[in-house]
This record gives C-alpha cells, structure tokens and sequence, in this order.
C-alpha cells in the first residue's frame, strides 16, 4: 500500500510489499510525517520489496573511503541508462544486504531487500531511504544536517561535530539543565528557507541511536559546532569558516551532479550568512550547555 | 603536476576559496583563500599536466607582467599550493 509522507515540506510516497519485517519496525518513525493523499506531486516515490538482490551491470562510480557511516558501506554504480544503482552491506560483509536503483531523474528509488530476514535490515532500510531523500532533495534548497538539535524558547539550535565530539551529549545536557528545551532530532535534523527567507530546522524519521521522531519545525537559532575542551567557552565563527563547518556537515554524495553541487553549495552559502554559526569548546557538563546557551542569546540579540 | 581531484574552486561569502568536497565524513572543511592570480591559474590549469613555466606563461599572458616576475609569482603560488596538498 502506498503511504505518503512529508519531511521538510517535502512530499515522498513508499510502497513497501506485504509483511516486509524491515518496514514493520520502521513504520511508526514514519507515522508522525504521514500525510494525506493530495494533488501535490511527490518529490520521490519509493518501492520496496524483499527478494534476491537483482543482477546489474554499471560502472563504478563511488566506494568508501573510510569503510562507511556507522557499520554500513555503501558503493554506487551508474547504469548504462543513467540510473544510479546503490549497495549497502555490512562493513563485516563481502555481499550487500540491500541495493537500491534511482533513475537519472532521481525521483524514484526501487530498493530490494535480500530475501533471507535479517536483524539489521531495518537499518540498512532507514539508512537507503534517507540517502533517496537527500538525493531527491539536495537540489531543491533541502539539506540533511547531521547534528543533534535541540528546540528551546521557540527555536532550533543544531549541534554539529565530528562523531564522537559528543554532540548527542551537549543536546542532552541543554534538555536536561535548560527549562523548556527539548530534543529535535539527535542525528538527521533537515534545514531549509521558508518562503519569507527565515532558515527553518525540521525533524526527521532519521534520529540515529535515539528514539525522536517528530514532526516538528522551528526557526534556526544558531549553529554550534562542537569541540572538546578542557574550559567551555563559545565564539563565533567567521562567515567563511562558518561555510566550511556547514559544508562539513552537509550530506551529500561525491557521485551526484555538479548542478546539484552547486544548488548544495548556494544553500549552504545562504545559510553561513543568515545564521548565528558558533564553536563551543565545551566539557560535557551542565555549565557546558548554560555557557553555549547565554552566549547564543548574546548573539541573538545582537 | 597536476591539480588534485576532489578539489573545488568556488567563489564564497565573496571570496576566491578552493574546498575538500564530496566527502559524508564530517571531517571540518578544508578551505583555503586565494587571491585572484592563483584562482585564475587554478582555473587555467586544472584537469591538465603543468609546471611553474606553464603557471608563468599564464600570468605573462593575463597579466603582460614580465616573464622574471612571472616566474618568481608562479613558483609561490605553486609552492604554496604544494604547501597545502592541493597539487600532486
């Protein structure tokens, strides 16, 4: 059955075959993003089944360079049509677990999961889908943020960092020591323009380790990139420096268009010179999350 | 030598920068300012074998400062591109 969702003001349609186990467990992400069947065309439309993964022949176009995100790796290859195909596989594994083929349109994802039922497939499933996402979206001014964000006094506050960095931590301890701020997404927040210019963060149903899938949208206070250290101290970053930290935590795939680079390129251009962007050098304690937060208000009222 | 791949030339906040680009590690950016004589002779010469006398011919053509000159400016831009592992 075919259930459409909107993430970010975009519309996308999965079709998932009967009783596919995967889906089962990722549904209810999903279900807060649900939306009513309109007239509105869909950004993307997916299909997934489970089945042998289908032979293909395309030329590779993209392997990891660091063994991939998290335990996944994944590998492109582009078809002799144009269509993109996509593996995803176990670091651990030698065959792929599941592939995924886009058109050159970039609108469709047909995504095959291997047949024989396995534990991590529903990660390998959310992790395809929000690459197809990304994909589908990158040129429309939508970018994949990875950080954790926060919402406190009505708006977002985003978290990014290198992974470890404890970017999750800092979120938390703003949850935690901070009257009214509550957590966002913790890993996969979107960020885009509303129509009056203003940077809105958006949840997802992608929020790695954590459980916090909502539907929830918020002006972009500031931007904070995370670093350890021994004082917690904020300051903000000069606008080019402040590009190159977005830049960083942009997703994107080094395969994808130069059109679509370049839209990447001037969204995130747009964003370093219409947000606060910050570095906190912080400890992962209390004072940490209330030095950042008064520091922002400084900037925030200036 | 050549221009590394991987490398990105774009005008930002107003400024000439070359970008690491393409990569999902979240490693912080790599980006480096050039002034507009090296963004011209990045421009010229990427995706093509070169050396400091190619650099040098360009600037002398652009610029019609004389070859002396040319050939000290192409060294350091060189170097310094050298310096920052932006050719191989």
């Amino acid at each position: 059955m075919k259930q459409l969702y909107k993430v970010a003001n975009n519309v996308f349609a999965v079709s998932v075959s009967e009783g596919l186990r995967a889906w089962t467990t990722l549904k209810p992400r999903f279900a807060e993003f649900a939306t009513p069947l309109s007239a509105e065309k869909p950004v993307l439309e997916v299909e997934v089944k489970s089945m042998e993964l289908p032979e293909y022949a395309g030329e590779r176009i993209y392997e990891p360079v660091h063994g991939g995100i998290g335990f996944i790796s994944s590998c492109a290859s582009r078809m002799g049509d144009g269509s993109l195909a996509l593996e995803f596989r176990h670091v651990a594994d030698a065959e792929p677990r599941l592939l995924m083929i886009m058109p050159s349109t970039l609108d469709r994802a047909d995504i095959t999961i291997a047949s024989d039922g396995d534990d991590n497939d529903s990660y390998f499933l959310s992790h395809a889908l929000m690459i197809a996402f990304m994909i589908a979206t990158c040129g429309n001014g939508t970018l994949l943020f990875h950080s954790s964000a926060v919402v406190y006094s009505g708006k977002a506050y985003l978290f990014q960092g290198k992974s470890g960095t404890g970017k999750s931590t800092h979120a938390r301890l703003w949850t935690e020591h901070i009257v009214g701020a509550e957590l966002l997404n913790d890993d996969n927040p979107l960020i885009s323009f509303a129509e009056d210019g203003t940077a809105m963060a958006y949840g997802s149903p992608w929020s790695g380790k954590t459980h916090c899938y909502r539907n929830v949208a918020a002006p972009v206070g500031a931007i904070v990139r995370i670093v350890r250290g021994a004082e917690n101290s904020l300051r903000r970053l000069a606008p080019l420096k402040a590009y190159a930290s977005l830049t960083a935590s942009v997703f994107f795939m080094p395969f994808l268009s130069e059109e679509l680079r370049e839209k990447r390129h001037k969204t995130i251009e747009r964003l370093a010179g219409s947000v606060a962007c910050c570095e906190m050098h912080c400890r992962p304690d209390a004072d940490a999350a209330l030095t950042c937060m008064r520091g922002l208000m400084i900037y925030a009222n200036n | 030598m050549k221009i590394k791949k991987g490398f990105t030339l774009r005008t930002v906040m107003g400024q000439n920068v070359v970008l690491a680009e393409g990569s999902n590690s979240d490693s912080f950016g790599k980006i480096i300012t050039l002034n507009s004589s090296a963004a011209m002779l990045w421009e010229e010469l990427k995706g093509r074998s070169f050396d400091v006398d190619t650099a040098a011919d360009l600037l002398v053509e652009k610029y019609g400062i004389d070859r002396e000159q040319a050939l000290a400016d192409a060294k350091y831009i060189i170097d310094l591109m050298a310096e920052k592992g932006l050719v191989e």
